[in-house]
């Protein structure tokens, strides 16, 4: 059996729980982890919560969705959990002060992905929020990246498929023209 | 005295993917001859027959605006709870379709076709045209009893009514009169900025009618050897999107490419490409690519490439959630 994996990731309240349990075989299970980075963390352990679900494939392999926690003090966590991983969508929660910052913070931190494509922008609550669908592609455009960014509310199903969709064409044509010749 | 050549009646179909385009056109070519009348696939939702997918929200709106104005145009839902009522399902079967078809001739006996000259410009084409013609201020966009305007720059939209699914389904299938104004109507852009107040977001409006709106042929100020490019995401979160328009964004934000090159890369026909890429210029978001227009690369430089096991994994999480098959 071989597994993958997704993320999703997005300050506290941005639908990352709400996203995996539209997606999940099973209800999303919050699980803890233990903290091993001594340098950025005094106390030697220490347990961060992440939501976790997964998705059975064809051919007994699995799927495994991982939501994030949002606070920046997990960092290390992102780490571990970039490695390896598929790609990342991230949740944008567009009611709160400074969206932009939120969105600068995760796209440095998942910066690999990003720069092969592998990541999606989901804006929810975009009309409590003053910050516009263009200033998120322009802030993203100022940093050579044109990704996919699309307006949803994760409660609806279809939304979470959009950005999956999206997700899985941006690795799919990255791979497709890597092996393709500029013309 | 002139010979009569019986004219081909005109099928569409809404909320499938491509595929079932592509298929229901082949099927039809098949059936040549074996119909009461002959048939001919259109990508004008003003067809004489529409077989729609049953949950799709702007056909079901167009459904029921043709039935409330007494159109006469036939449609056939992807499934129905009612045994009564045929219903024509992707694949399309053979003698299904037979039976639908031949069923909507005789609902269409006596009606009178809509009257469609096939050489005047598609409405994808004139708003184009209205945009980009110099100084434009504003179009206006006039459909039955609403007025819009698109004010430029900005591309603002405003309609004289708040308008629902239903009144954009009517403005998607019937007639729309589109007029650029430029600095010399002053009056007349004054009178439509008073009548018109109710804003709306322009780019559904303006990528439905990229879409559905395009007679099937490419805007004469594209190319289909010019490579180009996205410069940014249309917001699929927010406009009627099908899983084509996204796997050729995912590319065309990455890569600039002409569409020759585009279609044979995601496989996709260039006849419904045109479609999606009218979208993105009505959109605004199609721009010209820095390279020079290049000769189609040899279809076997880019055939599939052999699944891989990335491709493999891709595949199977679509399959597990049932998306973009
Ligand atoms: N209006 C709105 N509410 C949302 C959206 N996504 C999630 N919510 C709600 O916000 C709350 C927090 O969502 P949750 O998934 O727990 O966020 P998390 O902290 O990122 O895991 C729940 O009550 C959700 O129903 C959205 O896109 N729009
Ligand atoms: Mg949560």
């Amino acid at each position: 059996m071989r597994e993958y994996k997704l993320l999703f990731a997005g300050p506290m309240g941005a639908g990352k729980t709400t996203a995996i349990a539209a997606i999940s075989d099973a209800a999303p299970v919050r699980t803890e982890a233990v903290n091993s980075d001594r340098v950025q963390h005094s106390k030697e352990l220490t347990t961060v919560g992440f939501d976790y679900g997964e998705i059975a494939l064809d051919g007994g392999d699995r799927l495994r969705l991982y939501g994030m926690p949002g606070q920046d003090r997990f960092d290390f966590m992102w780490k571990v959990a970039s490695e390896g991983a598929l790609g990342v969508v991230l949740l944008s929660d567009n009611s709160r002060p400074e969206p932009l910052k939120d969105l600068a913070l995760y796209v440095e931190s998942f910066r690999a992905m990003a720069e092969r494509g592998a990541m999606v922008i989901g804006i929810g609550r975009l009309g409590s929020g003053h910050t516009s669908v263009e200033s998120y592609t322009a802030w993203l455009a100022g940093q050579g990246l044109s990704l996919p960014v699309f307006t949803v509310d994760v409660r609806r199903r279809d939304d979470v498929l959009l950005l999956l969709d999206a997700l899985l064409y941006q690795i799919e044509a990255a791979r497709l023209l890597a092996d393709t010749p500029h013309a | 005295m002139s010979a009569q050549v019986p004219k081909a009646r005109k099928i569409t179909c809404i909320g499938f993917d491509w595929r079932a385009e592509v298929s229901l056109k082949e099927t039809l070519a098949l059936l040549r001859g074996k119909t009461r009348e002959a048939w001919q696939y259109s990508d004008e939702l003003t067809a004489d027959v529409v077989v729609y997918e049953t949950h799709n929200v702007l056909a079901q709106a167009m459904v029921r605006r043709s039935a409330a104005e007494n159109t006469g145009r036939v449609f056939f839902p992807s499934s129905s709870e009612d045994d009564s009522v045929l219903t024509l399902r992707y694949p399309f079967g053979a003698s299904r379709l037979v039976a639908c078809l031949d069923s909507a001739s005789l609902q269409l006996q006596g009606r009178v076709p809509a009257t469609e000259q096939a050489e005047a410009p598609s409405l994808c084409q004139r708003l184009d045209d209205a945009l980009r013609a110099p100084g434009t201020l504003a179009v206006s966009i006039r459909a039955g009893d609403q007025q819009g305007w698109l004010r430029l720059p900005e591309r603002e939209l405003h309609w004289s009514q708040p308008l629902g699914v239903d009144e954009i389904a009517g403005l998607l299938s019937g007639e729309v009169e589109v007029e650029a104004l430029g600095p010399t109507e002053g009056a007349a852009l004054r009178r439509l900025e008073a009548a018109a107040r109710h804003p709306a977001p322009a780019e559904g409006l303006l990528w439905a009618i990229g879409i559905a709106r395009s007679k099937g042929s490419l805007l004469p100020r594209l190319d289909i050897a010019r490579p180009c490019r996205l410069r940014r995401w249309p917001d699929f979160g927010a406009i009627g999107r099908r899983s084509l328009d996204i796997r050729c964004a995912s590319l065309l934000t990455q890569r600039e490419l002409a569409p020759s090159h585009l279609a044979m890369m995601a496989g996709i026909p260039l006849g419904v490409l045109g479609n999606f890429l009218n979208a993105c210029a009505l959109v605004g978001v199609l721009e010209p690519g820095k390279a020079l227009p290049a000769a189609a690369p040899a279809p076997q430089a880019h055939a599939l490439p052999q699944e891989s096991g990335l491709g493999s994994v891709l595949r199977r999480i679509r399959t597990a959630l049932a998306i973009g098959q």
